[in-house]
């Protein structure tokens, strides 16, 4: 009879969780980002003056400055969440890439344990 | 519930099916939009800020639901995928059973249960759905809010004050947009946990059975 020695665990398994995690993260904190920071910002940018009044706002105002990181943040916020949709795709991938592995070696138990199977059915009958 | 959980993902193609539609409506929609807005903007700026008012709010309104519209389509062609996982783990638990009736019963070992993040699994992606129509629900009422609001003259919008209910509406769309876009990113992200977690549960079922082939065939071996 066959014998099939036990594979190692691939690596892809040991490191797509630290791929996933870091992507639900970096999402995670855009999402936190967005509700905490950009949230409250647009409020008291949009919701506090006249069009004009936010037109006139001198260099120095907290006017100016909601509007400049109004105008900022979603510029590199955006990047950050592809970012980390990448990375959970990267870690799925790698999760994936595993699977050929296993499969092998189940391949290679099932042909070792078919004549046991066979065996012990017409024993059995 | 398990089991009913089984026999619905039989259906992730028609899941996949309507996700697929609602990305293709949302292009054309999107299409439809974009010629709005070419004649729009081929009028001149002060025939455009005080005539053309339906023009401008279907524009403002239609650039705010669409992409969260879009999203669900992703979201229930992910929602598919984790379902197809499913049906996957299922048949591969299956024909584990099978391979193993081959066995006397009092030869027989038992199947390995499915892990806790299998059965997780099928949560987790109706979580991702539900942030998907959350999202939707409020970049409508988003929209709503920029149709009412671009029915109005750009100088009048303009011109009004803090207080005033255009301006309050004005408010609430742009504190709406600084959440929302993320929300869409975390709904696909939890969706993406879903995946991850089926795969888990792939390769668990995987493992698990080989191990207990393996030690089926050690026994054997053992004994002769």
């Amino acid at each position: 009879m066959n014998s099939v020695a036990t594979p190692k665990s691939p690596w892809q398994l040991k490191v797509y969780p630290i791929f996933s995690v870091l992507g639900w993260i970096l999402i995670g904190l855009s999402f936190l980002i967005g509700l905490l920071v950009l949230t409250p910002t647009a409020i008291g940018y949009w919701g506090g003056s006249a069009k004009a009044v936010r037109d006139a706002a001198e260099a120095g105002t907290v006017l100016l400055g909601q509007l400049a990181l109004l105008a900022t943040v979603p510029l590199w916020l955006e990047p950050l969440v592809f970012v980390g949709v990448a990375s959970f795709m990267v870690g799925i991938a790698l999760e994936s890439s595993s699977i050929p592995g296993l499969l092998k070696n189940r391949g290679l138990v099932m042909s070792a344990c078919c004549p046991y199977l066979a065996n012990t059915r017409s024993e059995s009958q | 519930m398990q089991r009913l959980i089984g026999k619905m993902a039989r259906m992730y193609p028609l899941m996949i099916a309507m996700g697929f539609m609602i990305v293709v409506i949302a292009f054309l929609i999107g299409y439809y939009n974009a010629q709005v807005a070419a004649d729009y903007f081929a009028n001149a700026k002060s025939v455009r800020e005080t005539s053309l008012l339906a023009q401008r709010a279907f524009i403002e309104s239609t650039g705010l639901w669409l992409p969260a519209f879009k999203f669900l389509g992703l979201g229930l062609i992910l929602g598919g995928i984790v379902m197809a996982l499913r049906v996957i783990i299922d048949d591969l638990r299956a024909a584990g059973a099978k391979v193993l009736s081959n066995l006397p019963a009092d030869h027989r070992p038992e199947l390995p249960g499915p892990p806790w993040y299998g059965l997780l699994m099928p949560v987790v992606m109706m979580v991702g759905e539900m942030f998907f129509l959350v999202a939707l629900g409020f970049s409508i009422y988003a929209a709503s809010l920029a149709n009412s609001v671009f029915s109005n003259p750009i100088p009048q919008i303009d011109v009004a004050g803090a207080g005033s209910t255009l301006l309050s509406q004005v408010q609430t769309i742009h504190a709406i947009e600084g959440w929302l876009v993320p929300l869409k990113f975390f709904g696909i992200s939890t969706e993406f946990l879903a995946i991850a977690m089926g795969l888990s549960t792939i390769i668990y079922v995987l493992g698990s059975q080989t191990n207990m082939l393996d030690r089926l065939l050690g026994g054997r071996q053992a004994a002769s």
